[in-house]
């Protein structure tokens, strides 16, 4: 609670009006409502999204709210209907619940919360929490329809259920011969209640409790089979009864029926123990959590691997596990370990079954141990013998019983066992005194063997060491004689080099260079003087070029003089100027400073005249001009000589432009209309005067013009002159070039005198070849190679003194190997002999070395410690001795005066703690078994393949994890006293709805155990498949069954031959034999017979062969009992078993009636009443034999059905049929292939017997 | 008896396919037995409580365990009582274990030590054809007449003295009186008295129908068909029965 708060949530809340009203009217004051002391605690049930698709809750307050919340005793549970609007919670209805339904289902989610009156949105958490959890409905609604596929049980079962109790008197009651059916006769029935009577249960006045079941009703008697229970109750005051009434009511049937479907909606509303049962029933692929982790397990019970591998994954599974158990693989073996293994762990297990036997067998087989406290719950007549033990009021009993057992037994043991204990005590002193020099002898041998061994290990290491001198000599001896080998091929290689030196240098004589070098030398010196002849031919040729080169020049300079003196005499005759000028550019004369000087000069007189003649013209028109105006402005009275005077007061400047622009504007001035104006002519003859002043002006810096022509005349004889001379200069130079040339033409000619001289000396070589140089270049090639040749030679001779030295010292080399080569020879041999002697010394101390004293010291060690543990241990129980042994005592005295009284409380203990907890699957969900044990642990469900799915439902409700235990292959659920296809059949024939048939073989096709087995991953299952109860022969006719499982079947049987050694020998059955198959001819003296008017077959000649066959075995027996095989009061068990009930019936009759069989306990029954039993023989009776044409054989053709059949017997199998009728005339094909196999077991196994004839 | 042979007739004859092939009438011996025995008043403890307070008293007790140990008893039941005891005041947790308080003592003085009271006697029937031990009905029965064949497979047998003690127990109820219980202990004298023949009355019957023999014998001691006898007599006589009935066809 206080965690549950600590995780409290905080939220505002708000009302819609009507949940106010709603609240008011409830007395439920707002006010109380948002108190925030503690929170409250609520059921939070998520309703699907309301339409706008907000998220709707329900808020459901336990019931211990009601106090605060309301004045009122409302007595009912208050509902908060909610929506989210805004991440706020808004109630929008509140709702009263009726306060039995049940809280904290498994849609539901418990919740603490405080409410606020605020705006604030409601926390994240909470509407987080809120939207992950699956709306009820839905998974209501999932479980729904995934449950609709099981109501056919029920439906099939409910078929004619709803009937009101029928009351009735009766006139006489008889009894069957054996107490076990009643007759009643005298009934007053409506015809109508006459027909419904079957399968009701039967309840008479005067007797308590139902008596049994109607089996029959017909010809108005009714036929009731008793209940076991009933039977005692009979026989004593059924003859006494006053009151002859009888009811008939379906009361315990419907209410069988009314807790499946309980079971049905406790489911749907989410009430089973584990959260995710109904997907883990109803998902293709059970969604299972892993299996936790465990240590290996300690186990109680003797496993194989299989079992172990179950145990183990039983226990570490965290839902659902699930064991294949075929026959006699000790699947209550398992199941007895899992509940210790759960015991011991302080968890509470649940043991149901579809039948009280089979509840009572798993529990009857449970180990006796202190840690189990096994009680079964249910009616106590219907419970067997097995589990009576286990009732509530018999545990002190049982408790009582194991308890005195085992402290007298302890006790018993004890009470010897002072003298034992004196006597193991001085046996134990005794072994230690002798055990003693022993170990020390031992100690001894130890310390030796060490010593050895240090010295082993001594001389291993120095062998070790010569070992390794002697594997390194070796290695340097190879080394040598390589090197040997090397120097030699070395050797060998100089020689022939000195050979071949000795060779070349033999081929010249020594002074055969030097001659040859003089040769060829004087050669190229006779050819390089001849080629010097040639060199002064062509000097002296080029020296006289040379000369008549210069004399050549010297004869143009003498003309050049000449020109120049014509020239000189050519200027003097020149007048004119501009003849001088051409003069001087045709003779390309440079303009001297005086002949430019006196160019000039007459340039400057030319243009003095030139002005002269100018300004003379300009002061003519003028003086014209002034006399004009003068004229003109004569009649005027203007003074001319003052205007003069005015006029040339001032000296102006004029250029000849302006006079010329002035005089034209005159001129324009004097033809118009103003030549009249006096100022105008005024003004434009003080022009007229300003500018003839101004010429005359000009004038006068002028000579007069004869001047200018006599300078010209002068300037142009100075002139004349200066050309003369400079053409004199020219001359002059050219005399100079002459006689440069003139030297040079000497100096040439004194060069040319000695090479004349040479050359006319050298004598002139004919016989000189013509190419000199190339002569020349290659007796220089020949000087060359000849060098090069004798460096060779030289080479070859260095290289031969280099040979011969290298020769002896490889030779000296070799000499030094020889000697070490000698030398490592001797030492190994050495060495050879001291690795011997190592090796000998070695060899000694083998046998101190291998002897092993250590363990046995070891041993006895460990002895005279345990010896002295043990002496401990003893004195420790001498001491107790007394002690324990007077509790004890006084605990069994007192165990024996317990009364039913002194046991009480120990009985109140053992219901409180009891762990193992054993009853039906039906009555698991009886009320005030739900009350006491609400939940569990762990539900182990045996025998699962033969309870619906709706039976299983029950107690799977109630476990955390579940554990179911069957076998597919064996029969499948019975419903009532018919099996699914026999009521199927049943249907058939009355024409029941076309739908209930489909519902039927739907369930028919599905076994929810099947399905589970086979969709589970492979952690959560195991298939037990080692078999102890079948002789091998007999498991080999079912291995078929299992072949496809994983696991092939196995025999755990050490020696099947021994361990299940029938110890008979009759005519018909030897002791090799196990089984048999006694077959009978598809004749039809053999065939199968049909009650008249039954719907059952029996076989009488079947019947015959079985008594014959029970009479020999009963022989048998006796026999055996005679030999001493058997002791003499030992009885056989025998089963008599058949596919049909008639013939069970037939046969029971047979043996009761006709035969005595003292040795034998015979039990028959059909083989599907016999799963689960287990005889040491057995007889099937296969009734089915006949020659129709579809070869019909019924319920046997089921493989489940004849497994059992097969699987029932531990030492002797005997099948008794036709051989014929079930391998040939089968219908089915794989129904004949099944058959075969069995019969081709038995006639490997020699145990077919053909019958010609029948006995008798 | 002639009226108890006819209503048996009746009643056995009320099945159409039964005929009773043969009716026979034998006695069948009851042995009676004065039994003396003595008798103690005993505080009614709890057997295992008194082990405790013992052990307590006797040894040293430091943990559940140990005692679960040398009374072989779930320590969880031992663990339960000494709470019950320490919350009671009847034992206290000391250096050197548990320890009786002075209540403690108190109690288990009372409870150790019966009060011996005086002996008394009943009469006991035994039947070694039933092997059964029951204390004599108050009920009379019919006395079978001298001339009456003995049951033709009795077998006389011993009495066995603790099936006796067993019976005694279970069945020798005295009133309580505060707190305290009367039990009836050791037998102190078994004196067989005379035998009581009781007369049964066989019928050996067939059922046409099924083909059935079988036998029904009304003891008239226990007033009901006896199955014991009736299985006995069955089990040896059946198959000749038919064997007869066979020849006695042909």
């Amino acid at each position: 609670m206080s965690q549950a708060k600590a995780n409290a949530y905080k939220t505002s809340i708000r009302m819609t009006n009507t949940a106010s009203e709603k609240m008011s009217g409830f007395g439920i004051s707002e006010r109380s409502f948002f108190v925030v002391d503690r929170p409250f605690k609520v059921f939070l049930e998520r309703y699907p999204a309301a339409a706008d698709g907000s998220l709707s809750v329900a808020l459901i307050f336990d019931r211990t709210e009601n106090e605060r919340l309301s004045s009122k005793e409302l007595g009912q549970l208050v509902v908060f209907h909610c929506v989210f609007a805004n991440h706020r919670l808004l109630v929008t209805n509140v709702t009263l619940r009726k306060a039995y339904q049940t809280l904290g289902t498994n849609w539901q989610r418990e919740a603490y919360i405080t409410f606020q009156d605020s705006r604030e949105p409601a926390p994240v958490a909470l509407i987080n929490m809120i939207n992950r959890m699956t709306p009820a409905k839905e998974s209501s609604e999932y479980v729904k329809k995934r449950i609709s596929s099981w109501e056919g049980y029920l439906k099939i079962q409910e078929r004619g259920m709803d009937i009101p109790d029928i009351k009735s008197f009766y006139t006489k009651l008889a009894f069957s011969h054996d107490f076990s059916r009643i007759t009643l006769t005298g009934c007053q029935m409506k015809d109508t209640e006459w027909k419904s009577l079957r399968n009701l249960s039967v309840r008479l006045t005067g007797i308590d409790g139902d008596v049994g079941t109607v089996i029959k009703a017909a010809n108005r008697t009714v036929e009731i089979e008793l209940q076991n229970y009933a039977v005692k109750q009979m026989r004593e005051k059924a003859h006494t009864l006053n009151k002859k009434e009888v009811v008939f009511s379906n009361f315990a049937a419907l209410s069988q029926i009314r807790r499946l479907r309980q079971g049905f909606t406790n489911l749907e509303k989410g009430l089973a123990v584990n959260p995710n049962l109904d997907r883990l029933l109803f998902e293709e692929k059970p969604p299972v959590n892993p299996l936790q982790k465990i240590d290996k397990l300690q186990f109680h019970n003797r496993l194989n691997e299989f079992q172990q591998r179950a145990v183990s994954g039983a226990v570490a599974a965290d839902d659902l596990y699930v064991i294949q158990g075929p026959p006699g693989t000790g699947k209550t073996t398992v199941i007895a370990e899992i509940c210790l293994q759960n015991a011991k762990k302080g968890l509470k297990t649940l043991v149901a079954s579809q039948s009280n036997l089979a509840v009572d067998n798993a529990l009857g087989r449970l180990l006796v141990n202190k840690d189990i406290r096994i009680l079964r719950v249910g009616r106590t007549e219907s419970i067997e013998e097995e589990g009576k033990k286990f009732i509530e009021e018999n545990v002190g009993q049982y408790w009582k019983d194991n308890t005195v057992k085992e402290v007298s037994a302890q006790y018993e043991m004890r009470k010897n066992r002072e003298a034992v204990l004196a006597g193991e005590l001085a046996a134990n002193e005794q072994a230690y005194v002798e055990t003693q020099p022993l170990y020390e002898k031992l100690a001894i041998q130890i310390e030796e063997k060490k010593k050895a061994q240090e010295q082993n290990r001594q001389l291993q290491k120095e062998l070790e060491e010569l070992q390794s001198k002697w594997r390194s000599l070796e290695t340097l001896g190879e080394g040598a004689e390589r090197q040997k080998q090397e120097i030699e091929q070395k050797m060998q290689a100089l020689q022939e080099t000195i050979n071949e030196n000795q060779a070349f240098i033999e081929q010249k004589a020594p002074d055969w260079f030097e001659e040859q070098q003089e040769r060829i030398m004087d050669e190229i010196r006779q050819l390089e003087r001849a080629r010097k002849h040639k060199e002064v031919e062509r000097e002296l040729e080029s020296k006289k070029q040379e000369i008549s080169v210069v004399v050549d020049k010297r004869n143009q300079v003498e003309a050049i003089i000449q020109q120049k003196q014509a020239l000189i005499d050519e200027v003097d005759t020149l007048k004119k100027i501009d003849g001088l000028n051409r003069f001087m550019v045709e003779q390309n004369i440079e303009e001297t400073p005086a002949i430019a000087y006196s160019i000039n000069k007459l340039e400057v007189t030319r243009e003095k005249m030139g002005e002269w003649q100018k300004l003379s013209k300009y002061n003519e028109s003028m003086a014209s001009a002034i006399s004009y105006v003068e004229k003109l402005l004569a009649p005027s009275s203007v003074d001319l000589a003052k205007l003069k005077e005015h006029a040339l007061a001032s000296v102006q400047l004029y250029t000849s432009a302006e006079v010329d622009a002035f005089m034209e504007k005159l001129r324009v001035l004097l033809k118009g209309p103003q030549r009249t104006d006096s100022a105008i002519l005024s003004k434009a003859l003080a022009g007229l005067y300003q500018r003839q002043n101004h010429l005359w002006h000009r004038g006068s810096k002028l000579k007069p013009a004869e001047t200018y022509i006599e300078e010209s005349k002068r300037t142009f004889q100075q002139l004349k002159a200066a050309l003369a001379a400079e053409l004199v200069k020219q001359q002059e130079q050219y005399k100079a070039v002459d006689r440069k040339w003139q030297e040079q033409l000497e100096k040439l000619q004194q060069a040319m005198a000695p090479v004349e001289q040479q050359f006319k000396q050298m004598p002139n070589a004919a016989y000189l070849p013509s190419d000199i140089e190339g002569a020349i270049t290659g007796l220089k090639a020949e000087l060359g190679e000849l060098k090069n040749e004798k460096l060779l030679m030289e080479k070859a001779q260095q290289q031969l003194a280099e040979s011969k030295q290298k020769l002896a010292e490889e030779a000296a080399a070799l000499e030094k190997n020889n000697a070490r080569i000698v030398e490592i020879t001797g030492e190994t041999a050495h060495l050879k002999e001291e690795i011997s002697a190592k090796e000998q010394e070695i060899g000694k101390l083998a046998e101190i070395l291998s002897s092993r004293p250590e363990q046995l010291y070891e041993e006895t060690a460990k002895k005279l410690a345990s010896l002295s543990f043990e002496k401990e241990s003893l004195k420790q129980e001498m001491k107790n001795l007394p002690m324990l042994q007077a509790v004890q005592k006084k605990w069994l005295d007192l165990l024996a005066g317990a009364n039913e009284h002194d046991l009480d409380e120990i009985r109140k203990l053992y219901i409180k703690h009891a762990n193992v907890i054993g009853t039906t699957c039906v009555a698991s969900a009886r009320k005030d078994f739900i009350d006491n044990y609400p939940v569990f642990d762990v539900v182990i469900i045996d025998e699962v393949s033969k309870a619906t799915p709706p039976e299983l439902l029950l107690p799977m409700l109630k476990g955390k994890k579940i554990i179911l235990v069957g076998d597919h292959h064996q029969l499948p659920p019975l419903l009532g006293n018919d099996t699914l296809e026999e009521t199927l059949e049943e249907m058939i024939k009355e024409n029941s709805g076309f739908e209930e048939k489909r519902e039927l073989e739907k369930l028919l096709e599905e076994s929810l155990f099947e399905r589970l087995y086979k969709n589970l991953p492979e952690a959560n299952k195991t298939m037990l498949a080692i078999q102890y109860r079948m002789h091998e022969d007999i498991m080999e006719t079912i291995s078929p069954f299992y072949r496809l499982e994983n696991k092939q079947l196995q025999c755990g049987l050490q020696d099947s031959d021994q361990d299940r050694d029938h110890l008979l020998e009759s005519k018909t059955v030897s002791r090799s034999n196990h089984l048999m198959w006694l077959d009978l001819p598809n004749e039809s003296a053999f065939f199968e017979e049909r009650m008249s008017g039954g719907k059952s077959l029996y076989n009488p000649a079947e019947l015959k062969e079985i008594s014959g066959l029970l009479v020999e075995m009963d022989q048998a027996v006796a026999e055996a009992k005679q030999a001493g095989r058997l002791e003499a009061d030992y009885q056989k068990s025998v089963g008599v078993i058949s596919f049909y009930g008639e013939q069970v019936k037939r046969l029971q009759r047979m043996i009761d009636q006709e035969l005595r069989l003292p040795h034998l306990t015979i039990r028959t029954g059909t083989v599907d009443r016999f799963q689960g039993s287990e005889m040491e023989i057995i007889l099937l009776s296969m009734v089915r034999n006949n020659r129709n044409p579809h070869g019909d054989i019924g319920f046997a053709k089921d493989y489940r059905r004849l497994n059992v059949a097969l699987s029932r017997a531990k030492q002797l199998l005997v099948l008794v049929g036709s051989s014929d009728m079930f391998t040939k005339r089968a219908k089915r094909n794989e129904t004949k292939q099944m058959y075969k196999h069995v019969l081709e077991t038995v006639k490997k196994k020699n145990g077919l017997k053909v019958l010609e004839s029948s006995r008798g | 008896m002639e009226k108890l042979i006819n209503e048996l007739r009746a009643n056995l004859e009320a099945n159409a396919d039964v005929s009773i092939v043969k009716q026979q009438t034998w006695k069948l011996p009851i042995v009676f037995y004065d039994v003396g025995f003595s008798r103690v008043k005993r505080l009614k403890m709890d057997v295992l409580m008194k082990m405790l307070l013992f052990a307590f008293q006797e040894t040293e007790i430091h943990r559940a365990a140990n005692l679960a140990e040398f009374l072989l008893v779930e320590e969880l039941f031992i663990r339960d009582l000494m709470e019950k005891m320490q919350r009671t005041g009847l034992i206290q947790l000391e250096k050197r274990g548990y320890r009786l308080t002075a209540k403690g003592f108190d109690y288990l003085e009372k409870g150790i030590f019966d009060e011996e009271m005086e002996g008394d006697d009943t009469v006991m029937s035994f039947s070694s054809v039933h092997d059964k031990y029951a204390l004599a009905s108050q009920n009379g029965h019919p006395e079978a007449s001298e001339a009456m064949p003995l049951y033709r497979y009795f077998k006389k047998a011993t009495l066995n003295k603790e099936r006796v003690q067993q019976l005694l127990l279970a069945e020798m109820i005295f009133p309580e009186e505060e707190g305290f219980q009367i039990i009836a202990t050791d037998v102190t004298s078994c004196i067989e008295q005379e035998t009581d023949f009781v007369p049964c009355i066989e019928f050996q019957l067939h059922d046409a129908k099924q083909d059935l023999f079988y036998a029904r014998i009304w003891n008239t001691w226990s007033g009901s068909w006896d199955e014991t006898l009736a299985k006995q007599i069955e089990e040896r006589e059946v198959v000749s029965w038919r064997k007869a009935m066979g020849e006695l066809k042909k």
